[in-house]
């Protein structure tokens, strides 16, 4: 097959170069096109995080989010340092992760 | 194979000729039927957007629908949430403008309570208020991602229809724009499901964390002082700053037009006055300027349909009473998902503005007006 094409293209003229340079240029030009709305069509899915604070020393914790969660609220869940109550003071996405 | 076979046994000059003719056969298809050819070509881009804002309208729809499956066992729901995702509102006529601010506001109150009266008759299992709210902005949403694709879909088929290049043309310019409107809208559904504060939260942010700051001391909390809108008043650098924020932590924006109104009437009646209002809110931001960036102006900061604007102009000039606006930039995505990290750490910039605006433009024991404008989904 390769002995075939390199025998084919020693003898082909510049004109026919040049239409068989543009015939794979004008699929090239298609493929992107296509591969670029593919890729368009991609969502992202956001890493949401959650900050909690301690009430009553302070300490700041950051966990991902659950469902719920909401500013100000007090989640039941205690500091590691003291006991104290954890109330969350922050919520935010971070980076997004590409999905299908 | 027999093709290449056939072309090898050409000689030179006739090879060359055919493949000049070629050149000469397609040079005059572009000229004849080269619109032709575009006009396809962007039908066939188009329609392929169009396709991929149908499966987005799906999936919203779909997501919604599961979310209220939560909270309810009627067998109509698919029949009820298409029923709502395809209402809509008429505005006023406007050939005579006197008094349409009213009328647009009554409209508006009618279209919102009917909204979500006919959401909480979905809803069969007890579910706390906020929950319904969100479900509320989910439908919101699909609504306008509904509305988007079927205002796009006709306008593809009426070109296709009349074989309108023109239309088609358009189309393809600014489908790209909208698609990433419809991007926007499909985020901003499981921001809505989880209940997430958005960009257009920072608002209400900048007014929960001014309250609970160690500098502010709290005096006094109206809740719903008017209609899904809270006033905190709290004393801070030695004024009285009354804080507006919408309740929440359930997708809602509150009045906070008439909640500013009803401060100044009130403090007026009660022999005080307000010397400065200062609004915060969202602003979409231009290509080059960096999201969480702050800008001060004057006037309302208010975005909305208008009345809510209006309502504060008209207030604020009635009293001339100076008026500041803090916005906070944001694309058209971040406005309406998850905040992002950069525009939630903008907060205590916002903060010291507002102290450095507080401290040079009022005197000690001013009372002056914090409206946190926005979205308080997530923030109670």
């Amino acid at each position: 097959m390769i002995n075939y094409i390199v025998y084919f293209i020693g003898d082909l003229s510049l004109n026919s170069v040049i239409l068989i340079l543009l015939i794979l240029f004008i699929i090239f030009l298609l493929f992107s096109d296509i591969l670029k709305r593919s890729s368009a069509m991609k969502l992202s899915k956001p890493i949401i995080k959650t900050e909690l604070i301690c009430v009553r020393c302070g300490f700041k914790y950051v966990r991902n989010f659950k469902e719920d969660d909401f500013i100000s609220k007090t989640t039941g869940e205690k500091c590691e340092r003291c006991g104290g109550i954890l109330r969350i003071y922050r919520i935010y996405s971070m980076e997004e992760k590409r999905v299908k | 194979m027999l093709v290449i076979n056939l072309i090898l046994q050409i000689g030179g000059d006739e090879y060359n000729l055919i493949i000049q003719s070629l050149y000469l056969l397609l040079f005059l298809i572009l000229i004849f039927f080269g619109q032709r050819i575009q006009f396809h070509i962007a039908l066939i881009e188009v329609g392929g957007l169009i396709k991929q804002l149908n499966v987005m309208r799906t999936m919203a729809r779909k997501d919604t629908l599961h979310e209220i499956k939560k909270y309810s066992e009627r067998k109509d729901l698919e029949l009820e949430v298409d029923r709502l995702i395809n209402s809509f509102m008429i505005q006023p006529e406007s050939l005579d403008p006197a008094g349409i601010v009213r009328k647009l506001e009554h409209i508006l109150n009618l279209r919102e309570n009917k909204f979500l009266n006919d959401i909480k008759k979905l809803i069969t299992k007890k579910t706390l208020e906020y929950k319904i709210r969100n479900i509320g902005n989910m439908l919101e949403a699909t609504l306008a991602l509904n509305t988007l694709y079927k205002v796009l879909e006709h306008y593809y088929l009426l070109a296709k229809k009349t074989g309108n290049f023109y239309l088609v043309a358009q189309l393809q310019m600014l489908v790209p724009l909208l698609f990433n409107e419809a991007k926007a809208y499909l985020h901003a559904v499981t921001a809505f499901k989880f209940g997430t504060p958005i960009g257009d939260s920072i608002g209400p942010l900048v007014a929960y964390n001014l309250i609970h700051d160690k500098a502010s001391y709290l005096i006094d909390i109206k809740k719903d002082y008017v209609k899904d809108t809270d006033v905190y008043t709290i004393k801070r650098n030695n004024r009285i700053l009354h804080v507006v924020k919408a309740q929440g932590p359930g997708g809602n924006v509150g009045k906070p037009g008439e909640a500013i109104k009803r401060l100044i009437e009130n403090r007026k009646n009660d022999g005080s006055e307000i010397k400065l209002v200062i609004m915060i809110d969202a602003a979409l931001k231009l290509e080059g300027e960096k999201s969480g960036s702050v800008a001060e102006g004057v006037g309302a900061a208010i975005g909305g349909i208008g009345v809510e604007k209006f309502k504060i102009e008209e207030e604020v000039t009635k009293y001339n009473i100076p008026i500041i606006a803090l916005v906070i930039k944001e694309s058209f995505l971040e406005a309406i998902t998850t905040i992002k990290k950069d525009i939630a750490d903008s907060i205590k910039n916002i903060i010291s503005r507002i102290d450095h605006i507080i401290l040079s433009e009022s005197k000690e024991n001013d009372e002056i007006i914090i409206a946190g404008v926005g979205n308080s989904i997530g923030v109670l």
